[in-house]
């Protein structure tokens, strides 16, 4: 602490370079959490996948049917507990096009059944499931359409031409961390009523729920067996795989986010060793004169990564609290695509540790150096 | 005979000039006394620094033997001897090498870091030393905001703050004009004269080394007993 003012000022020697390269750390640490919010919002989905369901899908894509009549034979498989299946809707929110979200055409009762993720109140839950046009709205996706309970939703279907009205009937909340609460769930009759005949009897996956989750791959091969030879084979994977699949669309995501992350973390060691290495030479005299003093190589180069550490720990707490101010309801802005986009403070912790981390490498070749710099030598450059 | 406080011995320098080694000094003994005031003088490029230098241990002998204070320093390692320094030196520099983003008091306070003296008791101590160089008033002011010759006074109040045996200045009126040369030698003398410090002083200006007790000329590596100005 002794040495703290010595260090404080040594940092207001060149304000605006101070400020710069503060700014610079912490622009590049928000960068930081922003990739990592990014890819933490990938894994969300699946994280909170249940084990023991399994979903079953066209084997040809995702945006192919299966007929609802398999319902019946995959109910027969050796393991399988339960059973629902749902659509994806893929309609417009007119009033504000901006707003995607998620909307689902679900068989409610068995849907809600093996989907405790997704609490609802018992008024609610039986509102939903006696009405034909109900509708359950997610928290988070309610606030943001600014719909209560009992108002109207009028999509526009881009899938399923026409108007569809619906009647908000339940609010549910996320009953575990990362559970989605931005999405829109409907009736799958209501639906199926309004296609026409060549359509009908179509679902988009079929969702089993296991009576033994270790037993899962050989249910899905037993599964997927059934339908070999039919005119619509089917893939049938986990559902942390299937919610996975979405994001390998995307390409390895993962693989170009820590590349970015990568360049970012290195632009910070230029920017931090940039900046240390032009304030150390500036200092060599200074240098030379703390050495005739007496002070030892040691405290010499403790003095300069201290400097350093310091002025990556302001940029990083900067970074990190704008990446949680600003970032901290974009899972929101983001709508249904991210629900999971969040920095956590496990991210801004790393954020923070790698901004000191980077600050201390950067440093520590122009504190070396200093260290290593002969009194005599460092007042004879002058 | 007084007592020897610096004494060097059969002292070599040899600098390495691109492969070639440039001798500095040869076979170089000196002794100075307790108590004593001398001016090493001589021609640029004699060794007057360098002999400065292996004086104070910021420098060390191609050969020979260096004793300042009884310690054997060309002896000492880089931790041992940045110690001894801090404990029995103070240098004074031609262009007062003042911290520039530290106020007065806080250059004047730097020695003292190292010590185990608290807070307070490192301010009193800077407080006195800008008191005896006269600058108490200025204690809070950036060297940038001193003339020449004050900021050299603030060197020389750092130099004497942690009270140490041995004051080696280089040049120390060298950048001065002559008034402030002169506030600085008179300054000096009080050091020598009224705290009894042992002073050796490079320079090249006859006045200053007339405020010496002794005068020693350097030339070609060797030492010879000068002629003090009047």
């Amino acid at each position: 602490m002794r040495y703290l003012g010595f260090v404080l000022a040594n940092l207001r020697r060149s304000r605006l370079r101070t400020a710069l390269t503060v700014l610079g750390i912490a622009v590049a640490i928000l960068l930081f959490c922003s990739l990592e919010a990014l890819l933490f919002a990938f894994r969300a989905g699946a994280d909170v996948a249940d084990a023991s369901r399994l979903v079953t899908r066209n084997k040809v894509s995702l945006v192919q049917p299966l007929p609802l009549a398999y319902r019946d034979r995959i109910a027969r498989v050796d393991n399988v507990k339960d059973l629902t299946y749902a659509n994806w809707f893929g309609g417009v929110y007119e009033a504000r096009r901006e707003e995607f979200f998620g909307q689902f055409a679900v068989e409610a009762e068995s849907y809600l059944r093996i989907h405790p993720e997704y609490r609802l109140g018992e008024e609610a839950r039986a509102a939903f499931l006696r009405e034909r046009n109900a509708c359950l709205l997610g928290r988070k996706l309610a606030a943001r359409l600014g719909k209560r309970e009992g108002e109207m939703l009028v999509l526009k279907g881009s899938i399923f031409s026409g108007q569809w009205e619906f009647v908000v009937r339940g609010i549910y909340d996320g009953a575990v961390d990362g559970a989605n609460e931005n999405q829109m769930f409907f009736h799958w009759a209501y639906l199926d009523e309004a296609r026409d005949a060549a359509r009908k009897g179509q679902v988009g996956i079929l969702i089993t729920q296991l009576a033994d989750p270790s037993r899962a791959a050989a249910t899905s091969v037993a599964i997927d067996a059934q339908f070999e030879s039919s005119a619509a084979a089917t893939r049938t994977e986990t559902e942390r795989a299937y919610r996975l699949g979405f994001f390998s669309m995307y390409g390895n995501v993962t693989f170009l986010l820590r590349a970015i992350g990568a360049a970012v973390v290195f632009t910070i060691l230029l920017v931090g060793a940039n900046t240390m290495m032009m304030s150390a030479r500036e200092r060599t005299a200074e240098v030379g004169t703390l050495k005739t003093i007496g002070f030892p190589d040691r405290t010499v180069f403790l003095l300069a990564m201290a400097e350093a550490a310091l002025i990556s720990v302001v940029g990083g707490a900067l970074g990190c609290a704008l990446a949680l101010q600003l970032l901290g309801g974009a899972g929101n802005f983001l709508g249904g695509i991210f629900p999971g986009f969040r920095v956590s403070l496990a991210t801004a912790s790393i954020g923070m540790a790698l901004a000191l981390a980077t600050g201390l490498l950067s440093g520590f070749v122009p504190a070396w150096s200093a260290a290593r710099l002969r009194a005599a030598d460092a007042l004879r450059r002058i | 005979m007084g007592d020897v406080i610096v004494a060097l011995s059969g002292v070599d320098k040899f600098y390495d000039r691109r492969g070639q080694s440039v001798p500095v000094l040869e076979k170089l003994d000196m002794e100075v006394e307790r108590g004593d005031f001398i001016a090493l003088m001589g021609p640029s490029g004699s060794g007057k620094t360098t002999l400065l230098n292996l004086v104070g241990g910021l420098d060390e002998p191609s050969a020979g033997r260096v004793t300042v204070l009884g310690e054997e320093i060309s002896a000492l390692g880089a931790r041992a001897l940045a110690a001894w320094r801090a404990r029995h030196i103070g240098f004074i520099f031609q262009f007062y090498h003042l911290i520039p983003v530290l106020t007065a008091s806080q250059n004047v306070e730097l020695p003292l870091l190292l010590t185990r003296l608290r807070r307070r008791e490192r301010r009193r101590r800077a407080a006195l030393a800008l008191e005896i160089v006269g600058l108490a008033d200025r204690a809070g002011h950036r060297p940038g905001e001193l003339s020449g010759g004050q900021q050299q006074r603030v060197a020389i109040a750092r130099a004497v703050v942690s009270d140490p045996e041995l004051l080696l200045a280089d040049e120390p009126t060298g950048d001065l004009d002559a008034r402030s040369a002169h506030d600085i030698l008179d300054l000096m003398k009080a050091l020598h004269a009224q705290h009894g410090k042992t002073i050796l002083m490079v320079t090249h200006d006859p006045r200053a080394a007339a405020a010496a007790r002794r005068v020693l000329h350097l030339d070609k590596g060797v030492l010879e007993e000068g002629v003090r100005a009047p």
